[in-house]
C-alpha cells in the first residue's frame, strides 16, 4: 500500500505541474471506490454517480491545500464522506448511522437495493462477465495465474512476489503485467458488446509476437 | 517521414513497454521516468487511460466492490460520464486545463503541456534568482571576512580568501528577501579577532543585514553559518 500511496504522490505533483491528465489517472483510479462508498449512503445510483463527481470536483478543488501527510486515499475518503453527508442533509434525509469507519470502505458490502434494482439483463451480464474472468483466470499459464493472484489478491508488493517464485523481479513484473493484459482481453471485447476472446489464446498469442 | 512518426504512434513493441509501465504504474512499481511517459502518452492516447480504467477495474471486481459498475453499458471510457462530468464542470469555472468534456485530448495536452512549460521556466527563473542571490550574498560574506582578517595579518589574500570562504543560510525566504541589498555595516570593519564571541556579532551583523531588519537581538536560523575553511585549518 505504500508503493500506491507513493504513486498517488507522484500524481498529485504531477497535477500540480499542470498535468490534468495525471487528475485523470486519479479519477479512474479511485472511481469505483468512492462509488462504492458514496453508495453506502445514497441508494440512489444516479444520485450517487452526481455525488461522486462532486466529491472529484471538490479534491481538485482542495488539492493545492493536500500536503501529503496522509495518504491520498484517506484525504479523498474524508472528502467522499463529507460531501455525501451533506447532501443528504441538503435532501433532509438523515445518513444511514452517524459514522462510517474508513476501514469499512476497503471492502463494503454492496446495498440490496442496488443489486435488487439492476434490470435482469444487467444482472444476466455481471453474473456473464463474473464467469468470463475467472475462466480466464484459470486459463492462463500457471507462472501468469501465481504472480497475477499474488499481486491482486494477496496485495504483495513485486519484491515479496519475486522471493516467493524464486525469479528476477522483471519476470515478476512482466507476468503480471501478461495476466492484466490476457484478462483485459477478455473483458474489453464484453464491455464493447463484442465476442470475448479466450485468455489463453491471448497470451499465447502474445508469446508469439515476443 | 514515416506515419509512424507523424502521428506520433509507437510500435508494438513500444506500445507493450508502455503497458507494462501502465501495469507497473498500478502496482506502485513504476519509475519516475516511466510515470512521466505513461502521462505523455496518456495525452496523445485515449486508449492509455481506457486501458487504465479497465486494469483497475478488474482489480475493483477482485475486492468485491465492482458489480453494478462492471454491468453498466456505459463503462468504455469515451463514454464515461463521471470523468466528462467533472472536465465539463470545471472548464465551466474556468479551471485551466479543462476544455470541457474531454473530447480533444490534443488540445488539453498541448494546454498543459503551455502550462508545464510555463511553471518549468518560473521554475528556472525563481531557481536563478535564488542562486544569484546566494552568490552575491556570500561575496559579501566573503568581503566582512576578508576586512577582519586584513586587519589581523594586514596581508589580505582576496582571490585565495573568497573561494575558501562559504556561507551557509537557512533557504526558508522568498525570492524577494533575497532581492534586497544588504548594506554593510561599517562596524564590522573593526572586528579585531574572530574569536567565537567576534564571530557571532559578524553571523547576527551578516544576517541582520541579509534580512534586511534592524533588531535588538535576532534569533538566528539553525543553518545560517559563516566558516572559512582556511581558518579551520589552522
Amino acid at each position: 500500500m505504500a508503493k500506491i500511496k507513493e504513486t498517488d504522490k507522484q500524481l498529485v505533483q504531477q497535477v500540480f505541474k499542470g498535468n490534468n491528465h495525471a487528475f485523470d489517472l486519479l479519477v479512474l483510479r479511485y472511481q469505483h471506490r468512492i462509488l462504492t462508498l458514496v453508495s453506502r449512503f445514497i441508494r440512489d445510483q444516479s444520485e450517487a454517480e452526481d455525488v461522486c463527481q462532486e466529491v472529484f470536483i471538490k479534491a481538485y478543488r482542495a488539492l493545492p491545500k493536500f500536503r501529503g501527510e496522509s495518504a491520498f486515499y484517506t484525504w479523498l475518503y474524508r472528502i467522499a464522506i463529507n460531501t455525501a453527508k451533506n447532501h443528504m442533509v441538503t435532501k433532509s434525509r438523515r445518513p444511514p448511522g452517524t459514522d462510517v469507519d474508513l476501514g469499512d470502505s476497503e471492502l463494503p458490502e454492496l446495498p440490496e437495493e442496488l443489486v435488487d434494482n439492476a434490470s435482469p439483463e444487467a444482472t444476466l451480464s455481471t453474473g456473464e462477465l463474473q464467469d468470463l474472468i475467472n475462466k480466464a483466470i484459470e486459463d492462463l499459464p500457471e507462472d501468469l495465474r501465481t504472480a497475477f493472484t499474488l499481486r491482486e489478491f494477496g496485495g504483495l508488493s513485486y519484491e515479496e512476489i519475486t522471493e516467493i517464485m524464486d525469479c528476477p523481479v522483471g519476470t515478476v513484473r512482466s507476468r503480471i503485467f501478461r495476466a492484466r493484459e490476457a484478462l483485459d482481453n477478455v473483458i474489453r471485447p464484453f464491455l464493447e458488446g463484442e465476442e470475448p476472446e479466450q485468455a489463453g489464446a491471448s497470451v499465447n498469442e502474445h508469446e508469439k509476437s515476443k | 517521414m514515416s506515419s509512424k512518426k507523424a502521428t506520433g504512434r509507437h510500435s508494438t513493441s513500444g506500445k507493450s513497454k508502455l503497458n507494462e509501465s501502465l501495469s507497473a504504474l498500478m502496482d506502485g512499481e513504476a519509475t519516475e521516468f516511466e510515470l512521466r511517459r505513461v502521462l505523455k502518452e496518456c495525452a496523445s492516447d485515449p486508449a492509455m487511460k481506457e486501458k487504465w480504467e479497465r486494469y483497475h477495474m478488474l482489480s475493483a471486481h477482485f475486492r468485491g466492490d465492482s458489480q453494478f459498475r462492471m454491468s453498466a453499458p456505459t463503462v468504455s471510457l469515451n463514454e464515461n460520464k463521471l470523468l466528462d462530468g467533472i472536465h465539463g464542470q470545471l472548464a465551466k469555472e474556468g479551471v485551466k486545463g479543462f476544455s470541457g468534456p474531454r473530447k480533444s485530448t490534443a488540445s488539453g495536452s498541448s494546454q498543459a503541456a503551455s502550462k508545464q512549460n510555463s511553471s518549468n521556466l518560473f521554475f528556472r527563473l525563481g531557481q536563478g534568482a535564488i542562486a544569484a542571490s546566494v552568490a552575491f550574498t556570500v561575496m559579501i560574506g566573503t568581503q566582512v571576512l576578508n576586512n577582519s582578517n586584513s586587519s589581523q595579518s594586514g596581508a589580505p589574500e582576496l582571490a585565495e580568501q573568497s573561494s575558501a570562504s562559504v556561507m551557509e543560510f537557512n533557504d526558508n525566504y522568498s525570492p524577494t528577501e533575497f532581492n534586497r541589498v544588504p548594506q554593510l555595516n561599517p562596524e564590522l570593519a573593526d572586528v579585531q579577532d574572530l574569536n567565537e564571541a567576534a564571530r557571532d556579532r559578524l553571523r547576527r551583523a551578516v544576517y541582520q543585514e541579509f534580512i534586511g531588519e534592524e533588531q535588538e537581538s535576532v534569533e538566528l536560523p539553525v543553518n545560517f553559518s559563516v566558516t572559512r575553511e582556511a581558518e579551520a585549518g589552522q
